[in-house]
């Protein structure tokens, strides 16, 4: 019943060589070094990246990897939260959190879960603000 | 539904709700939801159908990483196990920001959910006086007078003193398989090293002089984190060890009928299998909060190492039955607090003390205090004679009397006060 990418996080794989290489974690992105050199010189990225990265996947690649993959991994890293807004509402609608993707686009680097909790309560009129079933998730993730 | 997001021991707690709510002819199933990690003890509940995992080390790392990633994960979670179809009641068996969250997004209804939840205002709600207890009072072992288990049996609308039992076959093939279908039947042993020091003697000793009483063999179960414990004393005294599945454990102890540990985890389990057992306990007598269930014979005190023959006397009349050990027993227990948990009268889990030389001056106050607990849950005004019991005695006790003008009992004793007074 539990999807298999709940138990660990993909990841965004950097290789000179895309193709199967045994240390790749399964359901990884795979990405060219050529790839991520053209995401790294024009700062935008595929949908598919942003939609890993939303899922939590880090940027990898294997123990002996070259310099210059590493060098391009770190870069990508940094540039992914920035890279990835413009495809955060998108993500968020796929996934049925829509409030909680756009309140993470308004932020230039991830907020933490009780940041976003907080952010998400909905103003009622009664001036007591009402918690949905998105800020609920982010409460209950808050108390993990 | 069954919301239970704690230890294997808070689930464990939960197999009198399962049990009692499973074989209400108005429910057509009961399904756990649990941590991924809690999935072999949650399998265990009786009444249970289904078990549903959460995968915690999963949102634990996608919640530091990515809040998103978080919540997607979750969510999905969620929507698995409710495959289109909200439960109709929840009952939330864990106290908590988490699933006091989480337990409303598993039905239709918010309302139809048992037990703490928080609303959608933020605010706590309980659907019982049960909850407001745990929630004011909390598990201060000085002031619980109630056994968390019966806590949370009561705000879930079980009748208290309901078994509960783990329904495990004790003559599966299982056993034979691991050489204990046949022969005689050992007495289970599941050590902790925080007691060595306590016990004034090595658990080796204890194993062979269990076994040479007890004239049956003694077999090795490993708590939690007490693997290399369990290998020593296996290399020094020959007892065999039960490296089993959870469930074959249950099945294990229940064919053996007798455990002797000083870990709370197993005793817990053991309670729950229904065999009797020995407790080694060195923080003085047993909260009443965290009592682990009945048929239970606790040995405690801080005060100096015990004696390998006390204990050795305690085996002998609490698992062997043997006949003619009274005068043995006081001597035994000289320095010991011995209490036997059971089921009282009311339904509740009580420690009744069988020796003690300590004696416990708080005792009776805290029969007192637990008698005007129990009235106020069932909505009776305080009996005179224990509110006079506690108000005399409730400053030179543990109870911490600026906690008692919290919740429905502290206005009572006020209320009983202030009759006493224009009385007078």
């Amino acid at each position: 019943m539990i999807p298999i990418w709940v138990q660990r996080l993909p990841a965004i794989w950097i290789a000179f060589v895309p193709g199967l290489d045994p240390r790749m974690p399964p359901g990884a992105i795979v990405l060219s070094v050529a790839d991520a050199h053209g995401m790294v010189n024009t700062g935008q990225v595929s949908f598919d990246v942003a939609k890993a990265w939303a899922h939590g996947a880090d940027v990898e690649f294997s123990d002996d990897a070259p310099p210059e993959v590493r060098a391009v991994a770190g870069r990508l890293r940094l540039l992914l939260p920035e890279a990835s807004r413009p495809h955060l509402a998108e993500i968020g609608a796929r996934f049925d959190v829509p409030g909680i993707a756009t309140a993470m686009a308004a932020h230039s680097t991830p907020p933490s879960v009780a940041i976003l909790a907080e952010e998400l309560a909905e103003p009622h009129p009664d001036g007591v603000p009402r918690l949905g079933p998105e800020a609920r998730l982010l409460r209950a993730l808050t108390g993990l | 539904m069954v919301l239970s997001l704690g230890t294997e021991t808070d689930v464990w707690n939960a197999a009198r709700i399962t049990a009692a709510w499973g074989a209400r002819r108005d429910v057509e199933s009961v399904e756990v939801v649990g941590w991924d990690l809690t999935h072999d003890a949650c399998a265990l509940l009786p009444g249970a159908s289904v078990v549903h995992d959460l995968p915690l080390s999963g949102l634990r790392t996608r919640a530091q990483r990515h809040p998103l990633a978080a919540a997607i994960a979750l969510k999905g979670a969620i929507a698995g196990i409710l495959a289109g179809r909200p439960f109709d009641v929840v009952l939330n068996l864990t106290y908590g920001g988490l699933a006091g969250h989480l337990a409303p997004l598993f039905t239709r209804d918010p309302h139809r959910v048992v037990g703490p939840f928080v609303d959608e205002t933020g605010q706590w709600r309980a659907s019982h006086p049960a909850f407001e207890y745990l929630a004011t009072w909390g598990i201060d072992p000085a002031l619980n007078v109630f056994a968390l288990q019966d806590v949370w049996s009561a705000g879930a609308l079980v009748r208290t003193d309901e078994a509960g039992i783990i329904g495990v076959d004790p003559v599966a093939d299982t056993l034979v398989e691991h050489g204990c279908g046949a022969g005689p039947v050992p007495i289970l042993v599941a050590p902790t090293r925080a007691s060595e020091a306590w016990l004034g003697f090595g658990w080796e000793a204890l194993v062979s002089s269990v076994a040479h009483t007890a004239a049956r063999p003694v077999m090795l179960i490993a708590p939690k984190g007490e693997e290399e414990l369990v290998e020593r004393i296996s290399d020094r005294t020959g007892a065999d060890i039960a490296r089993w599945p959870l469930r074959h454990t249950a099945a294990l102890i229940k064919r053996c009928g007798a455990v002797l540990t000083s870990d709370f985890g197993t005793a817990v389990l053991a309670a729950r299998t229904g065999v009797r057992q020995i407790l080694l306990r060195p923080q003085g007598p047993v909260p009443l909060a965290a009592l682990p269930g009945p048929h239970i014979l606790t040995l405690s005190g801080a005060t100096r190492p015990v004696h390998l023959d006390a204990v050795l006397t305690h085996v002998a009349w609490y698992f062997l039955q043997h006949n003619g050990l009274e005068s043995k027993l006081q001597s035994a227990a000289d320095g010991l607090a011995v209490h036997e948990i059971g089921y009282d009268s009311a339904g509740c889990l009580g420690a009744t003390p069988v020796s003690s030389s300590d004696g416990d001056p708080a005792a009776s106050t805290l029969k007192a205090w637990r008698q005007v607990w129990r009235d106020a849950w069932v909505g009776l005004p305080p009996a005179r004679r224990a509110v006079d019991h506690v108000l005399k005695h409730g400053d030179s006790n543990r109870l911490g009397r600026a906690r008692l003008d919290r919740g429905p009992v502290g206005q009572a004793l006020r209320k009983a006060s202030k009759q006493r007074e224009a009385a007078a």
